[in-house]
């Protein structure tokens, strides 16, 4: 986890338009920038190399120079993903291509974020209930991994985070809670004001994104930044499903007691159904 | 009558510009036109609460020459409006008459729902008072009426969840079960035997159970602890569901009535949250649109450059 990313979220609404393009482009271009000098993230950027150099004594640098350092440290683990469909491909050098790629985002991840998902996990292994909201098509995300909880035995709850449904569910959150946010693909301002409220109640909040940018990675207490290089299309949701999968597997571990009894009273309860089944008589039909 | 300057199109247009007093005026003549046909200046001033005087510029402001005009305007819409609801029942005599005929039908129902089941729903609104926790079932497009439950009681306090009776949807609702909580389910077409299941097997968890459904010999029916049995014979169609909304409307109401204590907290503390999103809208930064944007736009470049080379 690095700290210039903290830094940043911390004072990113107070920045002036150049300071927001730097801002943007070392959280959302992490690896360009580690490779890049300040005449590089000038000219990347389009703000004069003095205003690089302003930009990281405003966040308690000496200079660009310690920043770079941070940032080179950051990413040493990393190599830039530069995976193409190859040319005339047949369809199964073009899907390797794609599972290559899924696989080294998520290597990606596991390489510098390790910090953040320990974090998270820790989150949901002490939260009393769970909340769970996004927007649009991670929506249905946020439902899936709602009663993937709940069947692991921490009630949890999925919302929309429009107006009507926000309220509500921060009507109903209280100290102890823990939410994530679902934030894939679209900027998910309504997530971001959910998150921030949340955390005035006292509810810790995790939010999966693929930018290191957006309001509510930047207000929430753990960001988890995945990767989303696609050598096919403009981005790929796979490491995303997948980081929040090793959330719930995260969890899972951490409460092997829990987990069990609930899976023998799941199953207790599915042989149940089919003996009712079984019992049926003909004239219920 | 010209319907793209009436006064309702010109209160549309200048609405979000009126005067707080102008906008009680606007509501109030909009929402109340057929009132409000039939009042003067002062009368009208009165019913809002402004004085006579704005009655007069706010009818100006509309761009008429004083109330007279505006009112004249209200006076000829409300009578089109009579005359116009009575040329349709004319036109159309056969529709008409079968729709009256339904909704005659259907208050004659209801009546007869609540005199057969006025106690059911008592014992109901009753369990549900003292429900910790509330759990609605239904399969089939009766499952969204399920949900709709579990939203609405959710407004009243209540944790309440949506079940579909699938076997892993029933088998993992079942976990988190327990004394205490009430399923309601809702049956209306099928035999609705995995309803029945969950029934029974929430019971076992010592869950009280309430059934609404129009046939009391299904499986869920008999597997009830509370039945309520809602007519749903139709003479146009195949079966009717309108009882059983009404049913389930009747609890909502009840219960909110009883639970009226928590009810105004839960309100007001949502209405704060409320207040709190609209307020954090007002204060978003057009930048926080640019910077998602902008992640999409580099990996556009990007694919176009690879495309191209």
């Amino acid at each position: 986890m690095a700290k210039f990313q903290d830094r940043i979220y911390a004072r990113y609404d107070e920045l002036t338009a150049g300071f927001r393009k730097l801002a943007d482009f070392l959280l959302n271009n992490t690896l360009d920038a580690a490779f890049l000098t300040v005449a590089g993230v000038s000219r990347r950027t389009g703000v004069d190399p003095a205003t690089v150099v302003r930009f990281a004594q405003e966040f308690g640098y000496s200079g660009y120079r310690e920043l770079s350092l941070e940032i080179k440290d950051y990413v040493r683990q990393k190599i830039k993903a530069t995976y193409t469909v190859p040319e005339g491909g047949s369809d199964e050098a073009i899907m390797a291509s794609v599972f290559k790629a899924a696989s080294f985002n998520v290597d990606q991840f596991a390489a510098t974020e390790m910090g953040r998902m320990v974090q998270a996990v820790e989150i949901l292994a002490e939260a009393k209930r769970l909340w769970v909201t996004g927007e649009h098509t991670s929506y249905s995300l946020a439902r899936f991994l709602a009663e993937a909880f709940d069947g692991a035995g921490l009630p949890s709850f999925a919302f929309r985070p429009t107006m009507e449904e926000a309220s509500e569910a921060l009507s109903k959150m209280e100290e102890g809670d823990a939410l994530i946010g679902v934030a894939l693909g679209t900027p998910s301002l309504d997530v971001g004001y959910v998150v921030r409220e949340a955390k005035r109640l006292g509810v810790k909040s995790i939010v999966v994104s693929e930018s290191g940018s957006i309001f509510p990675v930047r207000e929430a207490d753990v960001p988890l930044v995945v990767p989303s290089h696609s050598p096919t299309t403009l981005g790929s949701f796979a490491p995303s499903l997948t980081v929040m999968m090793l959330l719930w597997e995260g969890y899972l571990a951490k409460k092997p007691q829990q987990v069990a009894e609930k899976l023998t009273s799941l199953y207790d309860h599915l042989g149940q159904l089919v003996a009712l089944r079984a019992a049926t008589k003909d004239f219920e039909l | 009558m010209d319907t793209e300057n009436n006064f309702k199109e010109r209160i549309r247009k200048e609405y979000e510009r009126l005067t707080p007093g102008f906008r009680r005026l606007a509501d109030f003549l909009t929402e109340k036109t057929v009132d409000a046909a039939f009042l003067t200046a002062t009368e009208l001033a009165r019913h809002v609460g402004v004085d006579p005087a704005t009655v007069v510029r706010f009818s100006q402001e509309l761009g008429y020459s004083g109330y007279r005009e505006l009112s004249r305007e209200i006076k000829a819409y409300v009578r089109d409006q009579v005359k116009g609801a009575y040329e349709r029942s004319q036109m159309a005599e056969g529709m008409a008459e079968m729709l009256e005929a339904l909704v005659e039908y259907k208050i004659e129902q209801v009546q007869r729902f609540f005199a057969a089941s006025a106690s059911a729903v008592a014992e109901a609104v009753s369990a549900i008072v003292e429900a910790k926790r509330l759990w609605a079932v239904a399969e089939g497009a009766t499952y969204h009426m399920a949900a709709f439950a579990a939203k609405r009681f959710g407004r009243l306090g209540y944790e309440a969840r949506c079940v579909a009776p699938s076997m892993a949807g029933t088998a993992s609702s079942l976990l988190a079960m327990g004394e205490g909580d009430v399923m309601l389910a809702i049956v209306q077409e099928g035999p609705g035997l995995d309803v029945g299941y969950a029934l029974h097997l929430a019971k076992e968890k010592g869950v009280k159970t309430i059934c609404i459904s129009s046939r009391n010999n299904i499986l869920a029916a008999r597997e009830t602890d509370i039945l309520i049995h809602v007519p749903s014979d139709s003479p146009v169609a195949l079966f009717d569901f309108s009882t059983e909304m009404v049913a389930l409307s009747l609890l909502w109401e009840a219960v909110g009535k009883e639970r009226k204590v928590d009810v105004a907290s839960a309100d007001a503390r949502r209405q704060e949250m409320l207040e709190r999103l609209f307020k954090q809208r007002l204060e978003t930064g057009e930048y926080e649109i640019a910077s998602a944007q902008k992640i999409w736009e580099e990996r556009l470049k990007k694919q176009e450059g690879e495309d191209n080379g």
